[in-house]
């Protein structure tokens, strides 16, 4: 455990730190809900376990498939860019399924989100990538119940979501019980919670 | 908490003067006693400070590792939470800080800083909140310490844990440790009085003994005790140089004694001697006085034949015989004459001591009016000189003969050794001085002596003056100095050549004089 003595000039630097977090709390309020959906996608990553097979080493470059209109995110841009200890991220959007060359192109994704405007082609994307370890990610009522692993809700004015553990255990990923936790809907074997 | 050694060290000597001012009186049992226990209290007191300020340093960092601890199980537990800004399940987590009493805030920050969900023991209004957030690490301000652990997130950032806990049990166990520690202080301090109270004897009995033993001494003057030497240390050393001393004062008294011993003898011996020579003296003093009596006795028969026949003889032969035998007859008659005056005046000499009668009172103008009325009474006519008693004399305590014969000498040589043409006028006065004696001064207005004869004139036949020029025996003033000493008493002289004389002696005053001159005096205040 480190521990460091409080110093005066960290003092300054928090105030600073302070007056520069009210302008950005501010800001966050308004935050669209597009950016936070970003954000979530890239935590996920973070608190799912891939199998060695399609994360063979630490450094691998993770990358995030975003299938349908997802607008202009500027946190896409920030994960990307972002030089941190974890894995390279990088982000692909596919206007619409009709748009991919080659579906299978799908298959190497680590995270896939599918938008409400591909619902069509959630059933037919879902089963393309059952095998490929693929975390799918969705925010249409019916997904989970589709064989979607994560699930987008609002819940009271808060965009929350909701898990289905037998999808995760058969694309062979391990959520973290922490996820599980914060979950508002978590579909285990037949029994809903 | 630490000990302020660098402020004893100018005061050292004004602390320890100090304790040699309060310790003055004490005996020295106690001043071991004293100096042991201020040692004592000063190590228990250094020791104590030192160890609760050791204990209280130790105390804070268990806190802060503690809540440290917490901290970080707390920022570990809550990752997901702030990774989906979910501030429910951040609450949920930070209820369990409910656990540990003294912990008054706990807070969970997102990576801006914004609390997303914090605890409060007392209710969010007591400003327990800290006011700004910081990166690892802890602060102690005011009555809380605050710990701060960042949230990571796979090397991100992603928010910051705060908690915070007020210092009541950390001082609750100084408080305590304080109280083991100052009862530690008194039980030690007892004990170590105890000890010191039994061991101090060590040092200070063998002083007291040798006090004692000096006391002793001085009280009984008995240098032949020796103090016991117990140890080889400053005490024992102090012990012999004692009883050396000691050594050394007994053989110097012995060797005073001895020496003291032999100079009483010496003297006894010396005063043996001298009694015996003095004895010798007396005797061949009375033997010589005896001869000077008898001599001049039994020369003053022949004397006064030759005399009395000398001047039968001149009488029958007057017509028959020449002028120059008649002469010379004269001359033997003269010679006769004077020799026989001598032998009187030796006879006279030689009386003062072997016919001398005891003392009495004698009233001094009486024996004054008598001399001038009887044996001087020629000689004051002759001379038409006068004897003047200014006031009456003193009376005095002596041999009615020999003062009178005193006065009588002293006034016939005023008389006799005058100028020629000039009226003799003689001054007899008295005083009584501070021992006892009165002095008796009798001026002349005579030819005076130079101050180098004062001392000669009372030897006997030293004459300062032919025959010729006066008449005598060169023993007159023997014989006053000879009654004056017979006396106790002094005699002398005080002159002015030319001029006169004043020679006066002292005798011893009547007992009755007081009396007499009180009753004088009464007479004349009642006239």
């Amino acid at each position: 455990m480190s521990v460091k003595p409080y110093r005066t000039s960290q003092l300054t630097v928090g105030v600073a730190f302070v007056l520069c977090a009210c302008l950005v709390v501010a800001a966050s309020e308004t935050y669209p809900e597009h950016e936070v959906k970003a954000a979530f996608l890239y935590n996920f990553m973070k608190f799912t376990d891939w199998p060695v097979e399609k994360v063979p080493d630490s450094n691998d470059i993770m990358t995030i498939f975003v299938v349908g209109n997802y607008p202009e995110c500027k946190t896409f841009k920030d994960i990307q860019e972002k030089s941190s200890e974890s894995n390279p991220v990088q982000v692909r959007i596919f206007k619409s399924y009709e748009q991919i060359d080659d579906p299978n192109t799908l298959k190497q994704c680590h995270v896939l989100f599918i938008c409400k405007d591909q619902k069509k082609h959630v059933g037919r994307i879902l089963n393309l990538v059952k095998d490929s370890h693929v975390l799918t990610a969705g925010e249409d009522e019916g997904f989970l119940e589709a064989g979607g692993i994560i699930n987008f809700v609002e819940y009271q004015e808060k965009l929350r979501f909701e898990i289905n553990i037998p999808a995760a255990s058969e694309a062979d990923l391990k959520l973290r019980s922490k996820l599980l936790k914060l979950a508002k809907r978590v579909i285990t074997d037949d029994t809903e919670s | 908490m630490k000990p302020k050694i660098d402020m004893t060290i100018p005061k050292r000597r004004a602390f320890s003067r100090l304790i040699a001012a309060t310790s003055h009186n004490m005996t020295i049992n106690h001043k071991l006693v004293m100096i042991i226990m201020l040692t004592c209290v000063a190590t228990l007191i250094i020791a104590g400070g030192t160890f609760t300020g050791y204990e209280w340093n130790i105390l804070r960092q268990l806190m802060v590792m503690n809540l440290s601890a917490q901290a970080e199980t707390l920022a570990e537990t809550c990752k997901a939470a702030v990774a989906f800004d979910d501030a429910e399940d951040a609450k949920e987590t930070l209820s369990s800080l409910k656990v540990g009493p003294s912990i008054v805030f706990g807070g969970i920050y997102d990576e801006e800083g914004k609390l997303i969900s914090a605890y409060y023991r007392y209710g969010s209004d007591r400003g327990v909140q800290p006011n700004s957030v910081q990166g690892d690490g802890y602060r102690f301000e005011g009555d809380y310490l605050t710990v701060f652990k960042c949230i990571i997130l796979d090397g991100d950032v992603i928010g910051t844990v705060c908690i915070r806990s007020d210092l009541e049990p950390l001082r609750r166990m100084l408080f305590s440790s304080i109280k083991i520690i100052l009862i530690i202080i008194g039980v030690s301090l007892l004990a170590a009085y105890f000890i010191s109270s039994r061991l101090q004897s060590v040092v200070s009995q063998p002083i007291i003994k040798l006090t004692e033993l000096a006391k002793a001494i001085s009280e009984g003057k008995d240098y032949a005790v020796r103090g016991v030497k117990v140890s080889n240390d400053e005490i024992g050393l102090l012990i012999d140089a004692f009883n050396e001393m000691l050594d050394e004062i007994q053989h110097r008294d012995h060797a005073l004694v001895e020496a003291n011993k032999e100079l009483e003898a010496k003297v006894a011996e010396r005063t043996a001697d001298l009694e015996a020579m003095i004895e010798k003296l007396n005797r061949s003093n009375r033997q010589l006085q005896e001869f000077t009596y008898v001599a001049s006795h039994d020369l003053r028969e022949p004397l006064r034949k030759i005399s009395a026949f000398g001047q039968l003889l001149a009488a029958s032969l007057s017509d028959k015989l020449e002028s120059d035998d008649r002469e010379n007859l004269d001359f033997m008659i003269d010679g006769a004459n004077r020799m026989q005056q001598m032998v009187e005046a030796l006879l006279t000499y030689s009386r003062i001591t072997t016919k001398g009668v005891d003392f009495e009172t004698i009233d001094l103008n009486e024996v004054v009016k008598e001399l001038t009325s009887f044996e001087l009474a020629v000689k004051i006519e002759e001379t038409n000189a006068a004897v003047e008693l200014p006031e009456p004399l003193h009376h005095v305590n002596c041999d009615a003969t020999q003062v009178r014969q005193l006065l009588q000498n002293l006034i016939a040589n005023a008389l006799k050794y005058q100028k020629t043409g000039v009226i003799p006028k003689i001054t007899i006065c008295s005083s009584v001085q501070d021992d006892g004696m009165v002095r008796v001064e009798v001026q002349d207005n005579g030819i005076g002596i130079e101050e180098e004869q004062y001392n000669n004139v009372f030897t006997m036949f030293r004459r300062l003056h032919t025959r010729q020029e006066y008449e005598g025996t060169g023993i007159g003033l023997a014989v006053c100095k000879k009654i004056v000493e017979r006396h106790g008493g002094d005699i002398g002289v005080s002159s002015v050549y030319r001029q006169g004389s004043t020679f006066w002696f002292t005798m011893p005053a009547a007992q009755e004089v007081t009396v007499n001159a009180a009753s004088q005096s009464d007479s004349q205040a009642t006239l």
